[in-house]
């Protein structure tokens, strides 16, 4: 459908998740963090960031990792969810961390998305 | 002066029968892709019903020359099958009518078309959609309901609320009820409540990148889907979109006799009404027939006539061509007119070529439900399941 193909038939990142910045391996999972994204219209207000876990096989039952989403060698956020109940816990370490927004099972993953501010 | 004969659209019944066959080759083509699926009993009997019906009210529309009483039972309808069909569909792709965070994740959402409304400024700005859905491929994809949004606004401006829309057959089947209405007097400047709500939608959702209608107002979710209830916020928005839909769709209508649900609240009725501007189509009054008896004003159901409107010649800009005050004129001086010939030459043609589009949409919207909800009651009878 050629509508599709129009620039601005995309779903906004606040939506999709953003662009990948960088996947490495940890701990036996895949962990997939996503850039930050606008939450805002015009952007330079408060960010997301999007982390994807996933592992080849079953995901375990508990997922306790520090990220550091910025990649600038000071872990930000230290994140702790049962994969079972979906109870998660996320503690700020960084400043510009402000809280949890979302975090599900998608597919065979487990995203997270974190309010972030400037 | 012309008798009030000489306006009648009421056709012949050979005249009728030769207007309704190309409408016939359009149903086979869209109900049925041009080939009806016969493989099964139960298929068959849905095609035939579903294609009978669909033929049966063009051919009344054409041979009564009466609009809005065959529409009504064809939009009517629609309402019931779609909302059948989506639920028994959620349920058996997401085992529920709710869906929850991974759905949202996952962009999986279905894509209606009131969330147009609000996604127009933020992809002018953003060149992105604020909605968690698909763009292409998938159930009810972005692109190609916006396709649909466009082409109709085009071709049938606010038409589409009478023709098309899958939920403006609930209030206007409620409103049918009563057949007299318990209130009589609604002052007409309500009909521009839907424009407010149609800026403030617009506006709070690009804000606050987050489609609001969807999220906390649309009361059709009580009969398509809705978020499943895992917090305060989600239980407060749940009671708002029901309370929506008991006060707006089904007790308001009941006691007016009136579309409130379209007439005030819904903003893509609004935005459809500007197409209005832009369509070929539109309802006229012939002002050397009227005798101003005003029953075209008790009538139409989205309060868009008025006294006013009467000594104008027009209908407001938030018609939506349903054909109730045309049915209701008992001079013929209302009919659906194309913009700029004269109000009171070719008027048969005009309804005709208005008629085929606006029928065609019908079609489109309400043969592949219809089929498939025949196809479930037959199975309810067989199984006592509807959802095997």
């Amino acid at each position: 459908m050629k509508m599709a193909e129009l620039p601005f038939m995309k779903v906004h990142p606040i939506y999709s998740g953003g662009e990948l910045n960088r996947e490495y391996k940890k701990d036996s999972l895949i962990i997939r963090v996503n850039n930050p994204v606008d939450a805002t219209l015009f952007g330079g207000g408060n960010q997301v960031v999007q982390v994807t876990f996933s592992r080849k096989g079953q995901l375990p039952g508990l997922i306790d990792q520090t990220i550091d989403y910025n990649f600038d060698n000071h872990p930000d956020f230290k994140v702790t969810i049962n994969t079972i109940s979906g109870e998660t816990n996320l503690i700020p370490i960084d400043k510009t961390v402000e809280s949890l927004w979302l975090s599900s099972k998608v597919k065979e993953d487990w995203v997270i998305r974190v309010n972030l501010e400037r | 002066m012309k008798s009030k004969s000489f306006y009648s659209t009421q056709g012949s019944i050979w005249k009728s029968t030769l207007l309704t066959f190309p409408m016939i080759l359009l149903i086979l083509l869209f109900v049925a892709g041009g080939r009806p699926d016969l493989s099964t009993p139960e298929k068959s009997i849905a095609f035939l019903v579903t294609f009978v019906f669909l033929t049966a009210l063009f051919f009344l529309i054409l041979y009564t020359g009466k609009t809005d009483r065959y529409r009504a039972a064809g939009f009517i309808t629609l309402a019931l099958f779609f909302a059948l069909t989506f639920i028994v569909n959620l349920i058996r792709e997401r085992g529920a009518m709710t869906f929850n965070q991974e759905n949202m994740l996952a962009c999986e959402i279905p894509f209606c078309h009131i969330v147009t409304t609000m996604i127009i400024i933020p992809a002018l700005i953003t060149k992105s959609i604020i909605f968690p859905g698909s763009i292409i491929g998938g159930f009810a994809a972005i692109a190609s309901m916006l396709v649909i949004v466009i082409g109709v606004s085009l071709a049938l401006g606010r038409g589409f609320c009478s023709w098309g829309c899958f939920y403006g057959g609930w209030d206007d089947g409620t409103s049918r009820i009563m057949r007299k209405p318990k209130i009589k007097k609604i002052n007409p400047v309500f009909r521009w409540i839907s424009f407010a709500v149609l800026l403030i939608v617009a506006l709070i959702s690009a804000v606050a990148l987050n489609p609001v209608y969807c999220d906390w107002l649309c009361p059709f979710k009580t009969v398509t889907e809705f978020e499943k209830i895992t917090s305060f916020t989600v239980l407060m928005k749940t009671v708002v979109f029901v309370s929506l839909f008991a006060a707006l769709v089904i007790i308001l209508p009941v006691l007016t006799g009136k579309r409130i649900q379209c007439t005030t609240l819904c903003p893509m009725g609004a935005l459809m009404a500007l197409t209005n501007k832009i369509n070929a189509f539109d309802v006229r009054i012939n002002k050397n027939v009227c005798n101003n008896c005003e029953n075209c004003v008790k009538a139409c159901p989205t309060l868009s006539l008025s006294k006013e409107d009467m000594a104008a010649g027009r209908p407001s800009i938030t018609c939506m061509k349903c054909g109730k005050c045309i049915d209701t004129c008992t001079k013929h001086a209302i009919l659906y007119h194309i913009k700029g010939t004269p109000v009171d030459r070719n008027f048969s043609l005009a309804r005709n070529l208005f008629l085929y589009p606006a029928y065609l949409l019908l079609v489109i919207f309400l043969g592949g439900p219809m089929q498939t909800g025949i196809i479930l009651f037959m199975n309810l009878i067989k199984t006592g399941h509807l959802i095997n």
